[in-house]
């Protein structure tokens, strides 16, 4: 966990601060051995085409400090990849929501590059011996964008808005027996039982703080946070603009905040976006295509920054259904696939094949468990066991507005009809995806990914276990639950990490309802003017408070 | 038909035509053959025709098969239109591609025509309130724009091939009843109507053996212009994700994908959009050619 869950790569110069230096440059050569290990297994035909990631730079924009101290103010204009959508933190799950809101809001502890956990608008916090009360001393004189000091009264008043609502973390609350504030900047937890993920969501944009006049409205339309950004206005579709927050209680001269304005367009098409990019348009874009990557790698006038891991790209079978409510119709299909090919097919050497949900490198990763490997052989031994010796046939309902998982769709399929498995794409818009797939469970197999995966809770329970917030691909297994449950009750980390590995195994043997495919990273191409490290240690968000712009 | 009936002719005579028709389809004849826009048409047609239908011998590779190795190469001899984003030929996909084309563009119109052209004969026919009726919601229909309407159909219908065709057909059966119900009503008026009326017979058989042969002319024209806005039609829904699914070598699936590489692989989008262009072209051109040929205004100038 401490190593290398989040990697910050650069091929020009990046003004990064001398604060990470050690760690960059340790990530960089990490980064080189990672790709090293993909070239190798992509490299079956021996033209070692692959290697076009160049990760290997990594350690290359460490040594730009000298390009001088963060300049104070200007207009940063970023051209946005998905359009913002809703605007309060505990409702809202799509990441481009979170890009701008990481901004704006603040929680009362942090993640950081290393996966830790810090208090952040507490200055300090304490956990009882038994760990069911969390005690946090709050920050004094942290004021709101509206003005108003921030006080362990909204505080509670946000937490009790969540337990008592039908918000994100409503759930979590399940184990909270009483949220109290003595005074007002003490803020107490008490617990029902251990229970290690709470701190971890407390950290997330669901537990955001806001004002307490705020917290008492059912929906936030407009953010007021504690942030090092404060909302300025939104268009719909077409914009949105935060300006810097001058009162911000962080606020100096080597963290920032230093842009004045930070204007998103939203331009949700790839090619669009890239090529107002390279005419001058933005000074700084994400969701680079994957596609696109060696070609902004090339150009000299642009750094080219990447974030790994991302996300979780998985193949969802619905194991309600046939033929994958049949364990070797399911296994079947995962010896049928290369799923080296597939994630080279959509993310040209910049991704990773992986058979653990937990984000990579960290400990809940099983050591020595990998993906299957292709083997036809097999593909038929478990077509004969589940009475399909002659394959059998499915719809494979896809998103259109992810090109990555267009593509991996063709190789998957391609390779399945060459097992006897026939697999009809049908691709899809997100919404029918989230309608028809999520809620409706009416499907047989698809594919789309997971975010935030730096907690393993998430990894595990959310998407896995039958009560689990994004659950519904239908897999259950009752060993495998006992597993994840008994982990969240755990604090220490080999005792996790152990249950956690078992967990995999099942997974693994069983051939749950996720087949994992590969870990992506988040793609940005930033105008050399812009400095700092771009992205948030929790890989898919941005936080912009110590980047500037050096003109 | 017009093909056929030329044919025929070319094969001389087998005592099934009259002295009269003869003489008429060689006039047909002999104008299609001087009209270089129809020849030109039906040479187009006739070509693509025939690579559908040889398709599987002429394309060098499956045309599914994915090679990640050979991803965006440019054309070569290897691979004469180049790979596309999966290593896949692209001059194989092209060619197999020309069926989907060739399937919708005819399948489309012949639904069309098979419904069209009887609504708008027998509403044009009979005309009075029957006429009114049919021709208002004929109306109704041709206010949404063709691609839209598919667009909403084929939600509604799930995005699958055969829909499209049935979205399709759909679409352009107003185009072809609105033209065969003006052929019909200046039909109704002739004498030869007028005599068969007075011989008794009854109106079944006017319309379908007397009026109907003699509205053939429009139709066809109309048929076969409406053919190429099929082909397109199909090249936008597919482009739009509704239409044919991946990996299905359709070309306007192919100019989707295309688009992302326009920079790095020009030749992903080319090919596909270049026969997209020669189809339609190739149909447009025979359509009005056959317009030319047909049109009794023309023939009174010469």
């Amino acid at each position: 966990m401490q190593e290398n869950g989040k990697e910050v790569e650069s091929t020009t110069d990046s003004g990064s601060r001398t604060g990470r230096l050690g760690r960059r440059t340790f990530l960089g050569t990490a980064a080189a051995t990672g790709a090293a290990a993909l070239a190798g297994c992509t490299g079956g035909s021996g033209d070692g085409s692959g290697d076009g990631d160049g990760s290997g730079d990594g350690g290359s924009g460490t040594g730009t400090e000298s390009s001088g101290s963060p300049k104070q103010g200007g207009t940063l204009n970023w051209g946005g990849a998905v359009p913002v959508q809703g605007l309060d933190p505990h409702i809202d799950t799509s990441a481009a929501s979170k890009r701008v809101l990481e901004n704006i809001y603040e929680e009362v502890v942090a993640l950081q590059d290393d996966y830790s956990i810090e208090p952040h608008l507490a200055e300090s916090m304490e956990q009882s011996e038994d760990n069911t009360l969390l005690t946090f001393k709050l920050r004094e004189g942290v004021t709101f964008h509206n003005g108003k000091e921030m006080t362990s009264e909204d505080v509670l008043a946000t937490y009790e808005r969540v337990q008592n609502g039908d918000y994100l973390a409503t759930g979590f609350f399940d184990h909270v027996e009483e949220l109290r504030a003595p005074d007002d900047y003490t803020f107490e937890i008490q617990l029902t039982e251990p229970f290690a993920p709470f701190l971890a969501k407390m950290a997330t944009a669901e537990l955001s703080v806001m004002p307490a006049e705020k917290a008492e409205q059912d929906m936030v339309e407009e953010p007021i946070g504690t942030g090092p950004y404060k909302f300025e206005s939104r268009e719909i579709e077409t914009s949105f603009t935060m300006v810097r927050n001058e009162d911000y209680w962080g606020a100096s001269d080597e963290d920032g905040p230093f842009i004045d304005t930070i204007v998103k367009s939203e331009v949700p098409d790839s090619s669009v976006r890239l090529q107002s990019f390279q005419a001058g348009e933005y000074d700084f874009i994400n969701g680079v295509a994957p596609k696109d990557a060696s070609t902004v790698e090339q150009n000299p006038d642009a750094r080219f920054e990447t974030q790994f891991p991302k996300s979780l790209v998985y193949l969802g079978l619905n194991c309600d259904r046939e033929p994958f409510d049949n364990k070797d119709a399911r296994l079947a299909l995962d010896y049928a696939i290369d799923k080296e090919k597939v994630a080279e097919a959509a993310l040209y050497g910049t991704g990773q094949t992986t058979a653990s949900p937990a984000a990579p490198d960290s400990p809940w990763v099983h050591p020595d468990l990998g993906p299957r490997e292709r083997d036809l052989d097999k593909v038929q031994e478990h077509l004969e066991a589940a009475g399909m010796p002659d394959g059998y046939s499915a719809t494979f309902k896809i998103p259109q507005s992810y090109p990555t998982q267009v593509q991996a769709a063709e190789v998957i399929a391609d390779d399945a009809a060459e097992a006897g498995i026939d697999l009809e794409i049908q691709q899809i818009t997100w919404n029918s995806w989230l309608s028809d797939v999520f809620t409706d469970q009416n499907f047989q197999a698809t594919t789309s990914s997971y975010l935030a995966l730096w907690y393993p809770d998430v990894s595990f329970y959310k998407f896995l276990h039958p009560d689990g917030a994004f659950f519904f691909t239908n897999w259950v297994n009752e060993d495998y639950n006992e597993l994840v449950e008994e982990a969240r009750t755990l604090y220490d980390e080999d005792q996790r990490a152990e249950l956690y590995h078992q967990a995999t195994e099942i997974l693994h043997e069983e051939r749950a309802g996720h087949l994992f495919l590969w870990w992506q990273p988040s793609l940005y191409a930033a105008a050399p003017a812009y400095k700092g490290d771009i992205g948030a240690p929790d890989g898919s968000t941005l936080q912009f408070a110590d980047n500037w712009l050096d003109r | 038909m017009a093909v056929e009936q030329h044919r025929e002719e070319a094969d001389g005579d087998d005592g099934f035509l009259s002295e009269s028709q003869k003489e008429r389809l060689g006039s047909f004849a002999r104008k299609f053959r001087s009209n270089t826009k129809a020849m030109v048409g039906l040479f187009i047609v006739v070509s693509l025709i025939l690579v559908a239908v040889f398709a599987p011998f002429i394309a060098p590779y499956e045309m599914n098969e994915t090679n990640i190795e050979d991803r965006t190469e440019a054309p070569s001899v290897e691979h004469p239109f180049g790979t596309d984003d999966l290593g896949r030929d692209i001059f194989s996909r092209v060619v197999l591609g020309s069926r989907i084309s060739l399937y919708v563009g005819f399948g489309a119109i012949s639904g069309a025509l098979l419904v069209g052209a009887v609504v708008g004969v027998v509403s044009g026919y009979a005309g009075g309130l029957t006429d009114e009726i049919i021709m208002r919601v004929m109306d109704a229909a041709m206010a949404f724009p063709p691609v839209l309407l598919a667009l909403t159909l084929l939600v509604v219908l799930g995005p699958e091939l055969v829909n499209v065709v049935i979205a399709l057909a759909f679409v352009y059966t107003p185009y072809i009843a609105r033209v065969s119900r003006s052929a019909a009503l200046a039909e109704r008026n002739e004498a030869y109507v007028e005599s068969a009326v007075a011989r008794g017979e009854s109106d079944t058989r006017i319309v379908f053996s007397e009026v109907f042969p003699n509205c053939m002319a429009p139709i066809l024209v109309q048929g076969s212009l409406n053919v190429s806005f099929a082909i397109l039609a199909e090249a936008s829904l597919s482009f739009l994700g509704l239409g044919a699914q991946p990996p299905r070598p359709s070309w306007g699936l192919m100019i989707n994908t295309g688009r992302g590489f326009m920079e790095t692989a020009p030749w992903m989008l080319l090919f596909p959009a270049l026969a997209i262009g020669i189809a339609v072209v190739g149909f447009n051109m025979l359509g009005d050619g056959l317009r030319d040929v047909l049109d009794p205004k023309v023939e009174a100038i010469e």
